[in-house]
This record gives C-alpha cells, structure tokens and sequence, in this order.
C-alpha cells in the first residue's frame, strides 16, 4: 500500500513538473503583439449584433460623405 | 445547392470594396476629368509607395505583428537619399563633399541602412520578446529623433535630374512608380506563395508554438520579416522623396497607420495568418481612390478623414466577424 501511495505521489509531482514547463514554453513563446489573441479576449459577441454594428457604420459612412458634398455645393 | 451563390457572404466579404465602387462610379458620373488617362496616372503614382510599404508591413501584420514606424522609416529614407542624391552644384548641399553618386547606389545604401532598422526591430521583437506595438512604437520615436539630427529640421531640395526622373518619367505610358510597385508586387506574391519563407511566415501567423514545435526558425524568421520591411520602407521613402522633390522630417508621418488600414481592408487578419498580395493591393486602392472621389466631389478633407476612420472600423468588424464566423 505505502508503495502504491509513493508512486501515486511521484505521479503527481512528475505531473505538476511537466504542467509548470508547458506554462514557461507558452510564456516564452508568446512575445506576439501587445494585442495578441485580442478576438480571444473579447466578450461574447453574436454575429447577429456585429452585423448590426457593421451596417451602422456603413450608414454612417454614406452619411459622412453625402454630407461633406452637400456641404461642398453650399447646400447646408 | 452546394455551388450556388451566397448573396450574403459576398456582400459581407466586399462590402467596402462594393461601397468604394459605387463613389466611383458616382463620382464619374458627377464630375469631369475623373474617368481620364491623367486621372489614373495620378492614382497609380499615388499607390505605387503605399502598395510597396503595405508589402513590407503585411509581413508584420501576417506574423501578428505590426510595425509603426514605417511611416517615420520612410521620412528617414527620404531624407538619406535626398542628402545623398543633391545636385553638386547646389548651394545648400547637405554633404558637401560627397561625390556625385548613381541614384542605384545611394538607393541600395539607403535600404542597407533602413534594413538595419527592421532588423534590430525583429531581434527586439523576436529575441527579448518586447509586444511589436511597444518595440515598434519606440523605433518610431528614436528614427523620428534620429532624422531631426541628421537634417537639423531643415527641409531638403535641389536634388539631381536623374533622381527627379525615377519618379516622373514612364516607359511609354507606364510610370517608372507603376514599374516598381509591379515589381515589389511580383516578388511579394512570389515569395509569400512559392518559398519556405512564406510558408513559415504563414505558419508562425496561424499558431507560433506549433511552428516553433514543427523545426521552423521562428526568431530567424522574424527578423528577415521585418528587415524586409524596413527594405521596402527605404525603397518607399526614396521614391515618395523623389515624387515630391524634397523631403523633410514631416515626410512619410501617418503612413505607417494608412498601410496597416489598407492591409485589413485588403484581408490581412488581425489575428494573424491571413494576407494575400491582391488584398494588400486592393485595400491601398481603395483608400487611394476613397480620397480621389472626396477630392472630386470638393469635399473638405475633415470629412475625408471621418471617412477614412470609418472604412477601417468597418474592415476590422468585417475580419472579426470572419473569426467569429469560422468559431
């Protein structure tokens, strides 16, 4: 039983080793953009409410241009 | 049907490439001299340096990089060629005892130079593991330090005809601008597509680890990345010297954040391993001719740069919802 118990413990222990140089290596690894993984970190967004916000800016463009060439004719 | 045509998807992959065409053609139709020979002469000319830069920052970008001091690299090599490339006989000459050298020569000593730039940024980026935005953005500042001591804030001029001609004579028809960003086109599709380079660019883009696992040289790979970019942004720089006829430290400011624009419009991703030539192209096309129209229609450039914010917003939102979309 005793000998069961220390192998069982070794196990453990080569376990957490092994876990802890995984995290080093990632950590190593991962000198990207200081907005690496920047989708990962964001909230849950739906396509549904992107595609809101996307066609509110795409009308928004419309608007900014229709009102700089109205503006140019001197029409505002 | 498996084949038949997603209305939507189109619609959503080229939405701000569809929004552009329709100002085009609305501008065309509104206005004189837009749909003329000269007209798209200008417009090739224009693009030409910012294609070339929007190539050497894809790499940035594709590896999830980025670089910001592009647009400060290509004011520095503006200002080296033109202290290189002055007439001899004028009289506010930077060196006044330098030689009077080939413009083929001072354009190579230009790019060894700013190559040494990217490639300190890619050991900085690659070795020590600074974020490419902080690395990059302190290379902005000290290349912007370095080029006010070199010129002593002056604006340059007087350069030599052979230098002027690089940028406004043409073989024929074609600029001399179109042919290198021709070039620099080819070889960055060649390249991206056809060497180990590419492949191992792409694959420390799409997961890092997994390519430093599968025997690719990441940190090898990333400094060539980015002392490629600092090539093209010389190559950029003394072309945008050579159109204008002079330069100074106010040259090439704000560029870096055009190219970066121009290439997430083009489809290179944000989150890295995405990015083909033709998109690069497209995205600086678009926002080249984005200007072109506002410029016709009279309107005031405030409104064109609210423009301009607004396509890149749109174009980020579009490859976050292709990210989301493949989640």
């Amino acid at each position: 039983m005793k000998g069961i118990d220390d192998m069982a413990e070794e196990q453990r222990r080569d376990q957490e080793m092994e876990h802890a140089d995984t995290e080093k290596v990632e950590k190593k690894s991962s000198g990207g953009s200081a907005f690496e993984g920047i989708y990962e970190q964001l909230p849950n967004i739906s396509i549904r409410s992107l595609d809101k916000f996307i066609l509110f800016c795409v009308i928004a463009l419309v608007a900014v241009i229709v009102f700089g060439v109205l503006k140019a004719n001197h029409i505002f | 049907m498996a084949n038949s045509f997603n209305v939507k998807k189109f619609l959503s992959n080229n939405a701000i490439i569809i929004l552009i065409v329709l100002l085009a053609i609305l501008t065309g139709a509104t206005t004189q001299n837009f749909f003329t020979i000269t007209n798209f002469k200008n417009l090739v000319v224009n693009v030409s340096p910012r294609f070339i830069i929007a190539c050497g920052v894809s790499g940035c970008l594709i590896t999830k990089g980025t670089d910001l001091s592009a647009g400060r690299a290509v004011g520095l090599a503006a200002c080296l060629a033109a202290m290189l490339l002055q007439s001899v006989d004028y009289s506010a000459r930077m060196l006044p005892w330098m030689p009077d050298i080939p413009w083929p020569v001072a354009l190579i000593i230009v790019m060894v130079i700013m190559g040494c730039f990217g490639g300190v940024n890619g050991v900085v980026i690659s070795v020590l593991k600074v974020p490419p935005f902080i690395a990059t953005l302190g290379m902005q500042t000290i290349i912007y330090g370095l080029c006010s001591l070199i010129t002593n804030n002056q604006p340059m001029g007087g350069y030599k005809t052979s230098y002027l001609t690089v940028a406004s004579g043409s073989l024929g028809p074609i600029p001399y601008l179109m042919i290198f960003a021709v070039v620099i086109g080819a070889y960055f599709w060649f390249l991206y597509n056809k060497t180990r380079h590419g492949k191992y660019m792409y694959a420390i883009g799409g997961n890092e680890n997994a390519a430093q696992v599968a025997g690719v040289n990441v940190r090898g790979s990333l400094i060539r990345i980015y002392i490629l970019a600092g090539c093209m942004y010389a190559l950029a720089g003394f072309l945008v010297g050579a159109k204008a006829g002079g330069a100074s430290t106010a040259t090439g400011n704000g560029y870096e954040l055009e190219a970066i624009a121009a290439c997430t419009i083009g489809g290179v991703s944000a989150n890295g391993g995405v990015g083909r030539v033709g998109g690069i192209l497209i995205g600086v096309l678009v926002f080249e001719i984005l200007k072109i129209c506002l410029q016709f229609l009279g309107v005031d450039p405030a409104y064109t740069y609210i423009a301009q914010g607004l396509v890149i917003v749109i174009a980020v939102a579009l490859d976050l919802r292709k990210y989301l979309q493949k989640k």
